[in-house]
């Protein structure tokens, strides 16, 4: 035990980010009771089974849902507010990072980043709709830049976007994100954080230059992927010309099979917040101390290159079960569909599994840390202003008790269950001819969801450890 | 569906695990030595909601302590120790980490997580 702790000391003095979870902040969530965990789970195996009785009777039409409009104006002046202060926001983040003080309580750029940026919008994007179409400063900014280009004569090169690349751009990113916000010990200084973002704003605008702004947003554009898969969840959408309310989840059933770098990208998604939360349990720091062990001799890029291999061991073992499971649901049906097909049409059914284990896993780093926000408002530089006469306000533990977040939790990663369920059963409806094969591919899919889900519970369940 | 959700919500408001201190604001006095900046042995303290906390550690050298969420700093030394005096108002599981003062930072305060938590300090429901 001694040899242990002397290794993990060893470890955490050789790179001072290495024990560190997130990007900013610390969650304080107590892990999940055990009467909770086997409530969550009976809940999960049973209404599995309560969805697919329901399924065994005939049902009509498949992939249709009811909608209602809510509104057919467009706000003209609302949204060009909305999307100057967007921009504004944006700005603002950058401008704090480079002039502002370096301690990250006291500058409003990490916490705009990590906290109201990354889980702020996730949650907006999930319970509303697509609030990122509205507020994506990147997007906003360009379209601004494209309008002057045209008076003075100056467009952009507008190339064909290269149908082999697919979302791999989006992909690339994506990892590099997830290895910066559990690996980076850059995440909490403020001009490290604003030299990340204009890497970034260098990338999407270079991009958005070579192929147009929206081939690039729709291939390249990560977060415009990432919060637009979590807005198929959302209760609003903006179609023909309306702003419509219609049941949660179902903007997730498939209109086309996902290509094989949208698939990637999605199982990317649910492995990289899978194994943030994995990497706060003790059995990771048993795994990463015994994978850590050998590597030491290297002295200290052991301990990058044992967090790469985590970060990178997670997505590969989930994507090539997936692609198990999607070989036995194809043979289960009947093989009439090639597994392209299979594996892109059952993908965004894993969606609402993915968003429910973010959701349970940022709520308590949103609600204390996001309060932050509210003393930065007045001194985003962290120069001892009072804007608002906000500044001396200090986040309140007691918003939010444990019995809350564990019921939250819980709650959310059944209903997300539930609602992966019932995706893949509508999928399995619409590619199966008949009800026998339709439910006989589910039986696969079901167990994979099941256990997935459980892993989730699992992990909420531990002590979280740094 | 709903009614499933509603007995779940039901069950988890009522847990299970009794509480065997019912009176608010009960005193918790908890005593813990460290050896080397390393506690000897269990790592998690659990006190309940609204405990009176009173906790005191010893230490072999010099160091100074600060206790996340709570954000309260108390330097012991050889000779004296540490005293947290604090009303656990919060819920949560909340790390004990050393103060590393030479971390850059313009207040002195450690960025979060870059140090190994000495102990936890778990505030259960009641």
């Amino acid at each position: 035990m001694l040899h242990v702790f002397a290794l993990l000391t060893a470890l955490i003095a050789l790179a001072p980010g290495a024990a560190h979870a997130h990007g900013f902040g610390m969650r304080y969530d107590l892990p999940l009771p055990l009467d909770y965990f086997i409530w969550g789970g009976g809940a999960v195996v049973a209404l599995s089974f309560v969805i697919t009785a329901i399924f065994l009777r005939p049902h009509g039409r498949v992939g249709t849902y009811p909608s209602l409009v809510v509104t057919r104006r467009t706000f003209p002046i609302l949204t060009g507010a909305i999307r100057i202060f967007a921009a504004f926001v944006f700005i603002l983040t950058i401008v704090a990072g480079y002039i502002g003080a370096q301690n990250p309580y006291r500058n409003i750029s990490i916490v705009m980043v990590w906290v109201i940026a990354w889980v702020g919008i996730s949650y907006a994007s999930a319970f509303l709709g697509n609030v990122w179409a509205l507020i994506n400063p990147w997007r906003i900014i360009f379209a601004w830049a494209e309008r002057l280009g045209q008076r003075i004569g100056v467009r952009t090169l507008d190339l064909a976007y290269p149908a082999w690349l697919g979302t791999w751009p989006a992909f690339a990113q994506l990892f590099v994100f997830a290895w910066l916000e559990l690996n980076w010990p850059g995440s909490g200084v403020p001009t490290q954080v604003a030299t990340a973002l204009v890497a970034f704003t260098i990338l999407t605008w270079g991009g958005m230059y070579v192929f147009g702004r929206e081939a690039w947003a729709k291939n390249g554009g990560v977060f415009v992927i990432v919060f637009g898969l979590f807005a198929r969840f959302g209760i609003f959408e903006w179609k023909e010309g309306a702003l419509r309310l219609r049941p949660p989840a179902v903007g997730l059933i498939a209109e086309q099979p996902a290509s094989f770098s949208e698939m990637a990208f999605i199982i990317l998604m649910l492995a990289t917040v899978t194994y943030d939360g994995f990497t706060e349990t003790e059995l990771f720091q048993t795994l990463a101390l015994a994978l850590f062990e050998p590597l030491q001799g290297l002295g200290s890029i052991a301990v990058p290159i044992v967090s790469t291999i985590g970060l990178a061991a997670v997505p590969l073992i989930f994507i090539t079960a997936y692609l198990i499971v999607a070989m036995l649901v194809r043979r289960a049906g009947g093989g009439t569909h090639s597994l392209a097909t299979i594996a892109g049409s059952f993908v965004y059914s894993i969606v609402p599994i993915a968003i429910a284990y973010h959701l349970a896993h940022y709520l308590s780093l949103l609600i204390f840390e996001g309060q932050n926000v509210f003393a930065l408002i007045s001194d985003p530089f962290g120069y001892g202003w009072d804007l608002f006469g906000t500044a001396a306000y200090r986040p309140d533990l007691s918003v939010m008790n444990a019995e809350f977040l564990w019921f939250f939790s819980v709650t959310a990663i059944v209903l997300g269950h539930v609602a992966a369920v019932y995706l893949a059963h509508v999928e399995a409806v619409r590619l199966f001819a008949t009800r026998r094969a339709a439910l006989l591919s589910q039986v696969p899919m079901l167990v994979l969801m099941v256990g997935y889900t459980m892993v989730s519970l699992w992990i909420v369940a531990q002590p979280i450890v740094n | 569906m709903l009614a499933l959700a509603t007995a779940l919500f039901l069950s988890t408001a009522a847990p299970l695990e009794q509480s065997f201190v019912t009176q608010a604001q009960a005193p918790a006095s908890i005593e813990v030595t460290l050896k080397g900046g390393k506690v000897a042995g269990e790592r998690t303290i659990r006190v309940k909601r609204d405990d009176e906390v009173s906790l005191r550690i010893n230490s072999d050298r010099t160091i100074t302590l600060h206790l996340h969420g709570y954000d309260l700093e108390r330097t012991a030394a050889p000779d004296a120790p540490a005293i947290f005096n604090f009303t656990a108002r919060a819920t949560g599981r909340f790390p004990m980490e050393e103060h590393i003062s030479a971390s850059g930072s313009d207040t002195g305060k450690a960025s979060p997580g870059h140090a190994p938590a000495i102990l936890y300090l778990e505030v259960l429901p009641k």
